[in-house]
């Protein structure tokens, strides 16, 4: 009885203690919202005025005296298809090159001599794309588009030259210029209205909710993380001399490590707390039972790892460093930054494990007002085998 | 200036007294070995279902030589041919199967493709023919049908230049007068599209990668998408800021009070430095480890810009800050921007001009503009 009224106390005391990073803590967080507030503001001042774009810039150098190839670019630049991913600069070779080098286009088109006379010919001389250092996403993403359109007009070219070289086999030398033409138009009527073709349905899977609030939640759980840097000095372990005199005060190991990840918990939560207003205000969040289960649990989770990691540590900058690479790494190998599918598929198959995934399954829950007794359930693991790590890592580090 | 040199020396000395702080630096060299390894040997993939839409017609004898089951083959068979599609096409049993599939995520999106393809192109009557399911997280969807479509072109252009060469009376009778029959004809004619598809005379793009002293090379065939580089920037500026911080305490408890006050400044820089220092080294072997590096000279020369950069920037903070609270409460603001407005993970500067702005008020935006 004894000891569970000093463990009481404690928690009081920790709690207490919390009080006081509160100003830390809200400083921090006011300064984040202001900065998502700008981002915010450029992205949707940018997006309704209309200057962008949200498109990659592609130059493309042309030779002068060649309008054919001229007409040709400009046409397929018009393309509904192309039009959505690339906006094209034309400009001569050189300064093509060097706007790459600069970084100021995406990728060079580089049109050779006689492009168009050389597709009618048969030569195909290949157009040339320069493209800068390493291929990211959006590059591959650019490749496999150009070369999906390339393959597209390959099709209408072999069908025309194999009718070509059937005719000159035959002897039919005359008609060539009817097949070509006659070709030409069936290719271009099949080829040029894709989007007919296809009929687009939504396949909901239970708990799956969309692009937007998934990066809403992913940023969700960043701030979470990030909330915990002004107040690290609050996260490091007792001194020795403290630890010793708390046991013998009947404050287990255990105890402590189990008061500071609800302290934390109750700071993250108070952090956490404009942010869900704000998203209740404009209604991107609803409340509901779900979000006030889930919410404070996300943060109890969250700070669980945050305390681990400054129990590992042992040290202010040890622990900074530790919970960077938590807040970088592990939420980028979770799928908060990139979607996992663009991700290797053991980094898949491990995302559910990683803490960014599982706050993040955690937090649809409110979204999309499904509960899910898996997801729940691994918070609470978290927490639990958090909590247990922590002990083990305090044991050590005494 | 030898004082100097003794402070940072034992500030290095310092930090890596501490076991944990030495086992973490380690942690990052490592960390991208064995990410940029998986990614290596595990070139990504997106998996993406197709089937045909009745489900009893799956690999029916009849349906071999259907145009859905053709387009599905070429499909399938489309990341070995190509060698660098990132799309990767399996077939279903069934329209079920296919739905599963996508609300499971097992699959990026899915394609359900109409029976009787060939005769509803034929007669142009091909509209909403190809079902595209996917589910609402799903961002490669639109981009596929792409492919999709391209295969398509690919698998029919055959049948309507073979349709129209038969069609054609002036083929058969000038076959005839050259003593070649129908059989022999029409042999003759199905070789040829394939001949013109597959030797490389037809329309296609070749990449270039613009490299080191004006020379080029083909671009590397492996995607990798972990943002080394970009996260080994962030991660000084949030050492050296939070060295800023150590620094603050170290004034508190009167550490530099010995010292005459001339002296004070390049000591506090020494000792501010240390980390950074140690955190450089650490992600200089991350470079290396991530096979990152573009030249040993250019590499150095940046990072050591780079970090000196970043001790003036902390240093700044902290005289303008005062208080090391108050510079603990700016490191979200700093961690958070440079992720948001900096190109380490996706160049938003290439869609949103404005925002490539916004990231110069970032320090890792200079150093990520070198490379």
């Amino acid at each position: 009885m004894v000891r569970t009224r000093m463990k009481v106390t404690y928690l009081k005391m920790e709690l207490k203690r919390t009080g006081k990073q509160i100003p830390a803590l809200f400083a921090g967080v006011v300064l984040l919202l202001a900065l998502s507030g700008t981002a915010v503001f450029l992205a949707s001042r940018m997006l309704y005025a209309g200057t962008v774009v949200e498109r990659i810039r592609v130059g493309i150098s042309m030779p002068e005296q060649d309008p054919l190839a001229k007409q040709v670019v400009r046409m397929l630049s018009t393309l509904d298809s192309v039009k959505s991913i690339c906006e094209f600069s034309y400009m001569d070779r050189e300064s093509a090159l060097e706007a790459l080098e600069k970084g100021d286009v995406y990728a060079v088109l580089d049109v050779p001599e006689n492009f168009v006379q050389d597709i009618l010919s048969g030569k195909n001389t290949p157009v040339t794309i320069w493209t800068t250092g390493h291929m990211g996403i959006e590059g591959q993403v650019f490749r496999e588009l150009a070369d999906a359109g390339a393959l597209t007009l390959s099709a209408g070219q072999a069908g025309i030259y194999a009718g070509n070289e059937l005719y000159h086999f035959l002897g039919l030398d005359e008609s060539i210029a009817q097949l070509e033409l006659d070709l030409n138009s069936q290719y271009m009527e099949y080829g040029l209205q894709r989007s007919v073709y296809f009929r687009h349905q939504n396949v909901q899977a239970t708990g799956d909710i969309g692009v937007i609030p998934f990066y809403e939640i992913s940023a969700f759980v960043l701030i979470l993380f990030l909330a915990a840097i002004p107040v690290s000095g609050y996260l490091l372990p007792w001194k020795k001399a403290m630890a010793e005199k708390l046991k013998l005060a009947g404050i287990s190991i255990g105890s402590q490590v189990g008061a500071r990840i609800i302290g934390m918990g109750v700071l993250l939560f108070l952090g956490s707390l404009p942010v869900i207003l704000i998203l209740l205000m404009t209604e991107q969040l609803r409340w509901s039972g779900i979000l006030a289960v889930v919410w404070p649990l996300s943060c109890v989770a969250a700070s669980s790892v945050v305390v681990l990691l400054y129990r590992i540590a042992g040290n202010h900058l040890g622990g900074i460093m530790l919970l960077f690479f938590v807040m970088t790494g592990q939420h980028f190998l979770a799928g908060g930054i990139l979607p996992l599918v663009f991700l290797p598929h053991s980094f898949q198959m491990l995302a559910p494990w990683l803490p960014s995934a599982i706050l993040m399954n955690s937090m649809k829950m409110a979204v999309s007002g499904t509960w899910d007794n898996k997801r729940a359930g691994a918070c609470v693991i978290l927490i639990i085998a958090a909590w247990l790590a922590g002990i083990l890592a305090e044991r050590k580090g005494q | 200036m030898s004082e100097g040199f003794l402070w940072f020396f034992l500030s290095c000395k310092r930090y890596l007294k501490k076991m944990s702080f030495f086992l973490i630096l380690l942690t990052l060299p490592i960390a991208t070995f064995l990410i940029r390894k998986v990614e290596r040997t595990q070139p990504q993939e997106i998996r993406i279902a197709v089937c045909i839409q009745k489900e009893d017609t799956y690999r029916d004898e009849n349906m071999e030589d259907s145009l859905e089951q053709l387009l599905i083959d070429n499909l399938v068979n489309k990341r070995e041919t190509s060698g660098n599609s990132f799309f990767r096409f399996y077939q279903c049993e069934g329209e079920e199967q296919v739905k599963e599939q996508v609300a499971s995520r097992r699959a990026e999106c899915g394609y359900v493709i109409s029976q009787g393809l060939r005769g509803k192109l034929d007669e142009k009557n091909y509209k909403r023919s190809i079902y595209v399911y996917s589910a609402p997280s799903t961002v490669l969807a639109s981009l596929s049908t792409e492919v999709v479509f391209s295969s398509l072109m690919e698998v029919y252009g055959n049948e309507l230049f073979q349709d129209y060469v038969l069609e054609q009376h002036i083929v058969s009778e000038a076959a005839a007068s050259l003593g070649v029959d129908e059989r022999q004809l029409n042999e003759e004619i199905s070789g040829l599209y394939e001949k013109w598809m597959g030797n490389g005379s037809t329309f296609h793009f070749q990449y270039r990668q613009s490299g080191e002293n004006g020379l080029y090379k083909d671009p590397q065939q492996i995607l990798s998408v972990f943002p080394v580089r970009g996260l080994i920037a962030v991660y000084l500026l949030v050492v050296g800021l939070y060295s800023a911080v150590m620094l603050g305490l170290d004034e508190k408890r009167g550490l530099f009070l010995p010292l005459p006050y001339g002296r004070q400044r390049r000591c506090r820089i020494a000792v501010l430095g240390a980390p950074v220092f140690l955190a450089s080294l650490s992600g200089f072997a991350g470079l290396v480890s991530g096979g990152c590096i573009q030249g040993l000279g250019k590499e150095v020369g940046a990072m050591a810009a780079y970090c000196g950069g970043v001790c003036l920037f902390s240093y700044g903070v902290k005289l303008i800050c005062r208080k090391p609270e108050a510079v603990c409460s700016l490191i979200p603001l700093f961690l958070a921007g440079s992720l948001i407005f900096t190109p380490v993970f996706v160049d938003m500067g290439q869609y949103f001009p404005l925002w490539g702005w916004a990231g110069r008020l970032f320090l890792p935006w200079y150093y990520l503009r070198w490379f």
